[in-house]
């Protein structure tokens, strides 16, 4: 690391788990989130010149974000491309998680993988990534006032499907 | 602000997202309403969900899949710009030395065009110069000795023409 730059390898080994995190709740199966990884690690690597030194996980869940979001656009001009929703696509094992809390892990994640996109994207940067509104407005391209009311409702969404399922 | 609206401030207020005022008057609410507490622990429930997920490691084969994509893009440099070397103005006797058949060929070809504007400008041997003054004054000498009045009178350019 020099200047409080990390090189890519760094940024890949320590930030890879929480990339994958992310990528993992946006999408909602390994696979897309595995793909997603890879497009935000090699932006990040073309890009990794011009990272200010600050907020690494921020600057990262953007880049993520944002490579989300291409791909969400790209699929709806080409809907083939579209997802399966299909219920196969289980949560990746948790090193060390028992049985219980991977099955309230499961339920949560398919809860929110039911919320609209609109309102799963924020719910995910703020309660996952951890960014602020402003961050998240930035990232979306949105006023505050909406990411807030967005997430107000994707939390009364999640809130209603978990109840709806059990899990809470 | 519409009732939505204002319940959208409680997301904002578990989030630590409101200013000193707003985040008063918020809690000031929710000491007077039921329903405002029950969703503000709706809230804070479906938080704790999203936030409590566990974090998930990269699957086994992703990092030799991750490290064969990056090959793919990984970028080529660009070789430095060479240092600008200053160089004296060539003379025509380097140039010449420097390529001589090219040289040759050109002074070939100047040579060639020579030759052939000379040929179009230039009088041949086969052509005949008419010398018109010598020949009228022999003629008009050779028709006054014969004595014919009416030869010595017209011009030898007539004569020639009406013979044509």
């Amino acid at each position: 690391m020099a200047d409080g730059v990390p090189t890519w390898e760094e940024v890949a080994r320590d930030h890879g788990a929480f990339l994958f995190s992310v990528a993992y709740r946006l999408a909602g199966n390994a696979d897309d989130a595995q793909d997603l990884v890879q497009e935000a690690l090699v932006r990040v690597r073309r890009g990794l010149e011009r990272y200010e030194p600050g907020s690494l996980e921020g600057w990262l869940a953007r880049i993520v974000t944002n490579v989300f979001l291409d791909e969400m656009r790209r699929r709806r001009r080409r809907p083939a491309d579209a997802l399966p929703d299909d219920p196969e696509r289980v949560l990746p094992t948790t090193p060390g998680a028992d049985e219980a809390s991977q099955e309230l892990s499961e339920e949560i994640q398919h809860a929110l993988a039911e919320i609209p996109e609109d309102f799963r994207v924020p719910v995910v940067l703020c309660d996952v990534a951890d960014q602020s509104y402003e961050q998240i407005a930035v990232a979306l391209r949105i006023p505050v006032g909406t990411v807030r009311s967005r997430i107000h409702r994707g939390r009364r969404m999640l809130r209603a499907a978990l109840t709806a399922e059990g899990a809470a | 602000m519409s009732p939505r609206r204002s319940e959208d401030l409680l997301s904002a207020y578990v989030d630590g997202e409101l200013d000193t005022a707003t985040r008063a008057k918020v809690e000031a609410r929710l000491e007077r309403s039921a329903s405002w507490r029950a969703v503000l622990e709706e809230i804070r429930a479906a938080k704790r969900a999203v936030r409590d997920l566990p974090v998930l490691d990269l699957p086994a084969d992703a990092w030799e899949q991750l490290l064969a994509r990056v090959a793919l893009d990984e970028p080529v440099a660009a070789p430095p710009p060479p240092p600008p070397v200053f160089a004296w103005p060539r003379t025509w006797r380097d140039r010449f030395r420097d390529r001589p058949v090219r040289w040759a060929g050109s002074i070939a070809g100047a040579a060639a065009a020579v030759v052939v504007v000379a040929a179009l400008v230039l009088p041949g041997p086969h052509e005949i110069t008419p010398k018109v003054s010598a020949f009228s004054t022999e003629h008009q000498t050779r028709t006054s000795i014969a004595g014919d009045p009416v030869s010595a009178l017209a011009g030898v350019e007539m004569l020639h023409g009406m013979g044509r």
